[in-house]
Parts: C-alpha cells; sequence; structure tokens
C-alpha cells in the first residue's frame, strides 16, 4: 500500500459516511417523507412575478397560479416588469382584473422583488420566476408547514420538463435527485437555499428581514443563511412541485453554476460563524464542514482520474510506437487478478447512486421508465461528476481569485 | 431561535456502518488476494506436472530420432505458450497487487525454477535434434528502475505474436535470489537489465523489434516480413 491508496481510502470514507448519514436521515423518517402538515385554515397569498422579456411563458405562469386547487379569493398575483422590451406588458395587461401590474427600469430580480414587496398585505408571499409554473397541489401541499409560528419559509420539490438537450437530461435528474436530497436536509435542517422559483414565505418575516439583498449573485441562498441566522426555520414540501426551465447549453449551464458555486462561497465567507457551531446544530457542526470536505474529495478524485487516465494513454501510445504500431488484436482475460478492494467499493459506489436516484425517483411521483430515461441515467452518473467537480472547484477557484460574477 | 436539531445518533451509527463497509472492503481485498495466489499455484502446479513428465520422457530416451524430436518439441511448445499466460498473470500481480502475501514470493521462485527446466530441455532439443526452427531467449529483466525492461517486454510479447512457434522467450527476474539463476548470470556475465541471450548469444541493453527481427532471421529461416 502506498500514500495515494491511503488517500483513495480516506476519500472513500468521507464519500462513504456522507451518503451513510444521509441515507440514515431517510430512512429514519420514511414515514413522514412525503407527509405534510394538513392545514387547518388557507391563508392568504401572494405570488410575485419579476419579469423580463417573458413573453412566451407569463401566460402560462398565471394561468397555473389561478388553477391551483386552493380558495381564488385567498391569491393576488403582482407582475413586476423588469423593462422588458417584448410583449409582456402587454399580455400581463389582459389579466388587469386579477394581477397587479408595477414597472420598473431593468434592474434585476432581486430589486423587483423588494420593489413588489411593500404592496404585500397577505399572510404568504411566493416568489415565482415566470419561466416556471406549479403544480395544482403546490400551496395546498405547502401552506400547513406556516402553522408553526418558527417556519419562515417552506421550499418546493423542483422538476425539468423540458429535456430536448443532453444538458437538460442530466439535468433533469439532477434535479429529480435534488428533491430527495432538498428534503433529508430539511428533515435534519441543514437546508439553506429557498428556490428562485417557488419559495414561499411568511410576509411579516421577508419585511422583518428587510427584504432580498440585492447586490448578493445567489439573493435566494442569502435569504435562507440570513432566516437560519435570524433563528427561523425552513421546511420543504417534498410533493409542492414547480416545473421550470433550466439552461439548454453547456455556456448557459456554467454559467449559472458558476453563479450559484461562487455564491455559495460568498455566503459561506458571510455567514463563516456557523461553521462548526453547535448553536446551528446539523448544518453547523456537519453540512457545512462536510462541503469543505467534498471540495477536497472532488479535487482529489478529478486530478487524479485525469491523471491515471492521460497516463495510461501517453503509455498505450509510447509501447504501440515499440512495436511500430503494428496492429495486435486486443486480449480481455476474465481472472480472479482483475478485482481488488476498489472493486469492491466501486460497486458499493455505483450502488449507493442506484439507490439514491432510485428513492429519488420514487419521491419524486416519477416513474423510473428506462426505455425512455436510460439515456439520462446514464449521463447521470457518467458525466455529471465530471461537470459538477470542475464548476465546483473552479468556483473556489474563481472566489479565491476574487473574480466578480455578475446575475 | 428555535433550538436546532443535532442528530448525534445519526452520525454514531453511520459512522459504524462506514467502518464495517470498509473493514469489509479491505477484508475482501485481502481474502482476493490469498485466492489469487490461489488460482497462480493452481496454474503453477499444471505446468510443474507437464516438467516432470518431460523430464521422465528425457531420461527414458536413448537416441534422439526424429519421431522422438518432434513428439518433445510438441509437448515444449505447448509447455512454454502455458508458462508464457502465467507468466503475464505473475507480472500482472507483481505490478498490480497491492497486499502481497508472502506466498507469492516463493510462488516465483517456484516459477521461475520451472521455466528454466523448459529452457534447459529445449536446449537439450537444439544440440541433439535436426530441428533449427526455433530460437530460446533467456530475457533478464528487473522491477527495480528499468525503463527499457518495460519496452523490451512490449516488444518481446509481440514478436511472440510474430513468431509463436520460432521465438522461445523466458522471462527471469535479474533480482531474483536463486542458485541458479546466479549461476546463469556468472555464466553468462549478465550485469544489467535488460539483457537477451538468444541461442547463448548475450545482448546487453534494449534490442529494439527491427533488431530482433534481424537477429532473429540470421539465426533461423522462418522470417516473415
Amino acid at each position: 500500500m502506498n500514500l495515494i491508496d491511503i488517500v483513495y481510502i480516506v476519500v472513500y470514507a468521507i464519500m462513504l459516511y456522507v451518503s451513510l448519514v444521509w441515507f440514515t436521515v431517510y430512512f429514519k423518517n420514511r414515514g413522514i417523507f412525503l407527509k405534510n402538515p394538513r392545514p387547518k385554515k388557507f391563508p392568504s397569498i401572494t405570488f410575485l412575478l419579476p419579469a423580463y422579456n417573458a413573453e412566451k411563458t407569463i401566460k402560462r405562469c398565471i394561468e397555473s397560479i389561478f388553477n391551483l386547487n386552493y380558495p381564488k379569493e385567498k391569491i393576488k398575483v403582482i407582475v413586476i416588469d423588469d423593462g422588458s422590451k417584448d410583449k409582456t406588458v402587454e399580455i400581463v395587461k389582459q389579466y388587469k382584473d386579477i394581477v397587479k401590474l408595477i414597472r420598473q427600469k431593468h434592474k434585476g430580480k432581486a430589486s423587483a422583488l423588494n420593489n413588489a414587496l411593500k404592496y404585500v398585505d397577505t399572510e404568504l408571499v411566493v416568489c415565482m420566476d415566470v419561466d416556471s409554473y406549479p403544480d395544482k397541489n403546490y400551496l395546498l401541499n405547502s401552506v400547513g408547514y406556516f402553522e408553526n409560528k418558527n417556519v419562515a419559509a417552506v421550499t418546493p420539490s423542483l422538476k425539468v420538463e423540458n429535456t430536448d438537450s443532453l444538458i437538460r437530461k442530466i439535468q433533469w435528474v439532477e434535479y429529480i435527485f435534488s428533491i430527495f436530497l432538498r428534503k433529508v436536509f430539511s428533515i435534519a435542517q441543514t437546508q439553506y437555499v429557498i428556490p428562485g422559483p417557488g419559495g414561499i414565505y411568511r410576509t411579516s418575516v421577508l419585511k422583518e428581514v428587510g427584504g432580498f439583498d440585492e447586490k448578493n449573485i445567489t439573493e435566494d441562498m442569502e435569504m435562507g443563511f440570513r432566516l437560519i441566522n435570524r433563528g427561523y426555520r425552513l421546511e420543504n414540501s417534498v410533493n409542492a412541485f414547480v416545473f421550470t426551465e433550466c439552461p439548454k447549453d453547456f455556456r448557459g449551464f456554467y454559467k449559472q453554476r458558476i453563479r450559484w458555486y461562487v455564491g455559495y462561497w460568498l455566503n459561506v465567507k458571510k455567514y463563516s460563524h456557523m461553521i462548526f457551531n453547535i448553536k446551528y446544530g446539523n448544518l453547523g457542526i456537519f453540512l457545512l464542514p462536510v462541503n469543505f470536505l467534498w471540495l477536497f474529495v472532488l479535487a482529489f478524485l478529478l486530478i487524479t482520474q485525469i491523471f491515471f487516465g492521460v497516463k495510461s494513454l501517453i503509455e498505450f501510445f509510447i509501447n504501440w510506437s515499440y512495436i511500430n504500431y503494428a496492429f495486435t488484436p486486443p486480449k480481455f482475460n476474465i481472472s480472479l487478478l482483475l478485482l481488488d478492494s476498489f472493486t469492491f467499493f466501486n460497486i458499493l459506489f455505483l450502488g449507493i447512486t442506484l439507490l439514491s436516484i432510485w428513492i429519488s425517483i420514487h419521491v419524486s411521483e416519477e416513474k423510473i421508465d428506462l426505455r425512455r430515461r436510460i439515456k439520462f441515467y446514464l449521463a447521470f452518473i457518467f458525466i455529471y461528476p465530471f461537470l459538477f467537480s470542475i464548476l465546483w472547484i473552479l468556483s473556489i477557484i474563481y472566489e479565491l481569485l476574487g473574480v466578480k460574477i455578475k446575475w | 431561535m428555535v433550538k436546532r436539531k443535532i442528530n448525534w445518533n445519526v452520525y454514531t451509527i453511520s459512522a459504524l456502518l462506514t467502518l464495517f463497509l470498509l473493514l469489509g472492503g479491505i477484508y475482501f481485498g485481502i481474502m482476493l488476494s490469498k485466492e489469487k495466489i490461489g488460482e497462480l499455484e493452481r496454474d503453477l502446479a499444471s505446468l510443474k506436472r507437464g516438467g516432470e513428465d518431460v523430464a521422465l520422457e528425457f531420461a527414458l530416451i536413448t537416441s534422439f530420432e526424429d519421431k522422438i524430436c518432434d513428439i518433445l518439441f510438441f509437448e515444449l511448445n505447448k509447455a512454454v505458450a502455458d508458462a508464457d499466460e502465467l507468466g503475464a498473470k505473475v507480472q500482472f500481480y507483481e505490478s498490480t497487487e497491492k497486499m502481497k502475501i508472502k506466498d507469492f514470493y516463493k510462488l516465483k521462485e517456484d516459477y521461475t525454477l520451472t521455466l528454466i527446466k523448459y529452457w534447459f530441455y529445449l536446449e537439450k532439443i537444439k544440440t541433439n535434434c535436426d530441428k533449427k526452427e526455433f530460437v530460446t531467449n533467456l530475457y533478464f529483466y528487473s522491477n527495480k528502475n528499468c525503463p527499457d525492461c518495460i519496452k523490451q517486454g512490449v516488444i518481446l510479447d509481440y514478436a511472440k505474436k510474430l513468431y509463436p512457434e520460432n521465438l522461445m522467450t523466458f522471462a527471469i527476474d535479474f533480482d531474483i535470489n536463486l542458485n541458479v539463476v546466479n549461476l546463469l548470470k556468472n555464466i553468462y556475465k549478465v550485469e544489467k537489465t535488460p539483457t537477451l541471450i538468444i541461442d547463448g548469444e548475450k545482448y546487453e541493453g534494449l534490442v529494439t523489434l527491427d533488431e530482433l527481427k534481424s537477429i532473429i532471421c540470421s539465426k533461423i529461416n522462418v522470417c516473415k516480413n
């Protein structure tokens, strides 16, 4: 055994431990995983829709809000036009009896939300992206959590609907997987992101903490951290589905993820007093420190995989040159010699991955549908880890170098 | 401020499970290592049995007639192919196995002894029979600091594919501590690796594919281009 093998064992131990912690949380809470508190009353609620050049999607968004299984008189909608240059405003005006329209110069989403917050007089408020839309039971499955006075926000489960490109197929699985993970995080009280589309807030709390941070590149995550910092609880409803759009090509995906991940580091810096702080429970003593460990794990795996991959490729070509590039059919011998401890661990991790996808699909009320989705799963298993590692590592490098990331 | 959960029991259960699975994986590796040695030992046993068979045959014969030479050569050729296959396995095990157990070194010595026996019988056939269409090749390599040995290995593997019945290579670990290996090193004055002894002639340092081809062609009459 040499040093690199020992580091491999340590890395596997970390990955195994973290996965097992989340699985244990899941298995201990299987009974309540899909259950939400039944609402005793229907609180009034305002949907805030910041819209910028949204003529293609805004109609779908408004209509699905008024089609929700929820008393219509309890729902208000405010569209904040963030200086659109297309027909967004004209479309919204068709709903002038039921939708309030506010217009502002193009200043960004956080500013639009804060601008509209002044007009909100309902108990709850939802921030919804106009390219997204809620499932019929979205509110029914969420509002019950607010009967607990400590709850400041409830997060939904996001699903990708459009899977017309490879990057979107990968994200489809990723979002499904996140549904499982977000609920586990929420049960362990380590959830720190309130997703942009569909996060529900208690209006009084949102106003009390001063609205969204307009300078933050991930204002939804910052709000999550801020609410936790103020001592509030975040909940998640696993079956409050919101359908959303995700980047179609690699460029868009890259831009979005760098913003998210750099945003994460900025927020961690801002709320660094939470790390290893027992007052913040599992978030402080486990999740935040573990995210640093992941950085090491991913960097190690990525660098060693690339290094050994390139090395064996180079060796192959060099060896080939000794025999003057003559063609020799490769020989595959099936033998015990090919197996070792690492075979065991690799099979274990494949099993863990498959099990978590399976559970995720199950809790997301989707079907495995191998015939149609085999490509999705394969891409997720074989491509996503590389993409994720590279972007996650790039984000800390950008953050350390102080590269400015814009919304 | 709400009191936030810390699930110490979850952390403990997961730690125990992790430890259990990690030890399980390592135990699996150790058991496998024994099984692998077992596989190599079974292959070696059948190789050695073949060697005893040939030894007895050599003891029985009184004269090297053509027909007997053919039989002996046929058997040895097959044995050398088996030895090559086992040799590749031994080499693979040696270079990949992270938890080598003591038994392996004994196995490697046994294997080397068997190899040298086969080499000896082939030399005998060469001097006593009319069979001249093969060359023997004692290949001294080292696993320590010998980058050229990797190249030589690749070249010899390929050469074996080119001349399956004409090139008989016996790869001997230069560093192995066996009397017979030390004796051979003395006889041929082998001081460094890689060194090839082709039909008793010494070639020090890397022999490229083209050089090897012309050596073989100069000694026997079966050259392919």
